[in-house]
């Protein structure tokens, strides 16, 4: 069933249950991100119907992460607009070396390419074992591979990252091969990682105990409200040092950034510096 | 009686360049909805694009931010690698979801998704390209009940996207770029 041919009384239905069951509010999501992720859920499960959707998710036959999972559809790629490596590269070579606790926070997982494509950063400017990354990831699967520095990516994904990353312009010594390598559809970094990763099932607004001095949050609040989105970014602010940045998506833009104590590096690459 | 449309939403892809300069140059000043472009482009140059559609536009052509509300008279254009949808309450919401027919911005869910949201007071055209990306989105406007112009293929630089098309539905207008721009004119006023 397409995403326009959901009835709107069936989908108020299934929130209600969702929200019941898991304790997920789905009227979180803008309204064509909701219809699209139900869709996109009624695929994952083989459905028909929303109704069969709402059928399953009373019975329990399906578990919340499973829920979510088939929910999940970020599809960014590594080094997504290289300028913003670009700049955390320069940024992270003026201070990382100087703090041994430099502490960064992804509030979600999605694929985790985000966190790959930072620790490949870190990597370069031999920096790893200054940085302690917490990232909150809801997928037992990709936790666990996270945990092996591995991820999982599809052929498409990986040809655009490996160009984002020749755009990016590290070279020659630090040419893709050099740093990873892929074995059945999973990205591999070749030497362990030496970043401190602490993986929480925790969501957005469970934020790690220390302030952070960078929270990347990239193009998630695509999907959300406008009012919802607000609320996340107080609460992630409120975990910023004070002078740390918050990355968002350069198409995502804070408009009151007064209320948030936040003010624009860069406001085309979606950098924000917390005063 | 004419309908009183809500927004204008036009795609295209390769040889369409040509063509979007001439309807933005035609578009009155005084423009009373809003018009959204949707054009497969590079996803790595972020800028010149926009820059290059304001030459001859009489309408400012933008690109939208995530939730920015809609206004008059203005021409938004899908960001390089998003998708572009729309939202009650006139905004538009940008997505990072995959590609679409290889392509994102992707015609098809940016036209189903007007297609929901402005229903019958919809008006779309489709141009020159060189994929069927934008065919099942028309055939969704035209389900809704909104206007449906294709450029006739035999004026395409190239047909493949309006062909497609017109495999699927069977238009309210199939009109060469000229004879588009009169009928935008017409539909309009």
């Amino acid at each position: 069933m397409a995403f326009y041919e959901l009835s709107v009384r069936k989908i108020k239905e299934l929130e209600q249950i969702v929200k019941e069951k898991y304790g997920i509010v789905l009227s979180n999501f803008a309204t064509i991100p909701l219809r699209r992720k139900i869709e996109k859920s009624l695929s994952f499960f083989n459905l028909n119907s929303i109704e069969e959707l709402i059928t399953i998710v009373n019975s329990d036959k399906i578990g919340k992460e499973d829920f979510l999972l088939s929910l999940s559809s970020v599809a960014t790629e590594m080094f997504r607009a290289p300028s913003v490596w670009r700049f955390l590269l320069n940024e992270f070579s003026k201070t990382v070396a100087e703090n041994n606790n430099y502490r960064i926070w992804f509030p979600l997982c999605a694929g985790g390419y985000e966190l790959f494509s930072l620790i490949t950063l870190l990597k370069i400017l031999d920096v790893e074992e200054k940085v302690e990354i917490t990232i909150n990831c809801l997928s037992t699967e990709k936790s666990n591979l996270l945990k092996k520095g591995e991820i999982l990516i599809d052929k498409k994904i990986l040809e655009i990252s490996k160009l984002n990353f020749k755009r990016f312009g590290i070279k020659p010594h630090y040419d893709w091969e050099s740093i990873f390598y892929e074995n059945d559809e999973r990205l591999i970094f070749k030497e362990k990682i030496k970043t401190k990763i602490k993986i929480t099932k925790e969501g957005v607004f469970m934020p790690p105990p220390f302030m952070q001095d960078i929270v990347v949050y990239r193009n998630i609040m695509l999907d959300y409200t406008l009012k919802y989105s607000y609320e996340i970014i107080g609460n992630i602010v409120k975990k910023l040092k004070k002078g740390g940045l918050l990355i968002i998506g350069e198409k995502e833009k804070i408009l009151y950034l007064q209320e948030y104590s936040l003010s624009a590096i860069n406001e085309n690459d979606g950098i924000y510096k917390k005063k | 009686m004419k309908k009183k449309y809500k927004a204008i939403i036009i795609g295209g892809s390769a040889g369409s360049y040509q063509v979007i300069n001439k309807i933005l140059a035609s578009f009155s000043y005084q423009l009373s909805i809003p018009v959204f472009l949707v054009l497969h482009r590079l996803k790595h140059v972020r800028s010149g694009f926009v820059e290059s559609l304001n030459l001859k536009s009489k309408i400012s052509v933008k690109e939208p931010f995530d939730k920015e509300t809609v206004k008059p008279g203005i021409a938004y254009l899908a960001p390089a690698n998003y998708h572009m949808y729309f939202d009650y309450g006139n905004k538009i919401t940008l997505s990072t979801e995959p590609m679409v027919n290889h392509s994102r911005p992707s015609l098809d869910l940016s036209f189903m998704a007007a297609a929901y949201i402005y229903q019958d007071k919809l008006l779309s055209v489709i141009l020159s390209g060189a994929n069927k990306d934008g065919a099942k989105g028309m055939e969704v406007i035209q389900k809704f009940g909104g206007t449906t112009i294709v450029q006739d293929p035999l004026d395409c630089q190239v047909p493949a996207m309006t062909k497609g098309t017109l495999d699927l539905i069977r238009p309210d207008y199939i009109l060469n770029s000229d004879r588009i721009i009169e009928k935008l004119k017409y539909l309009l006023t």
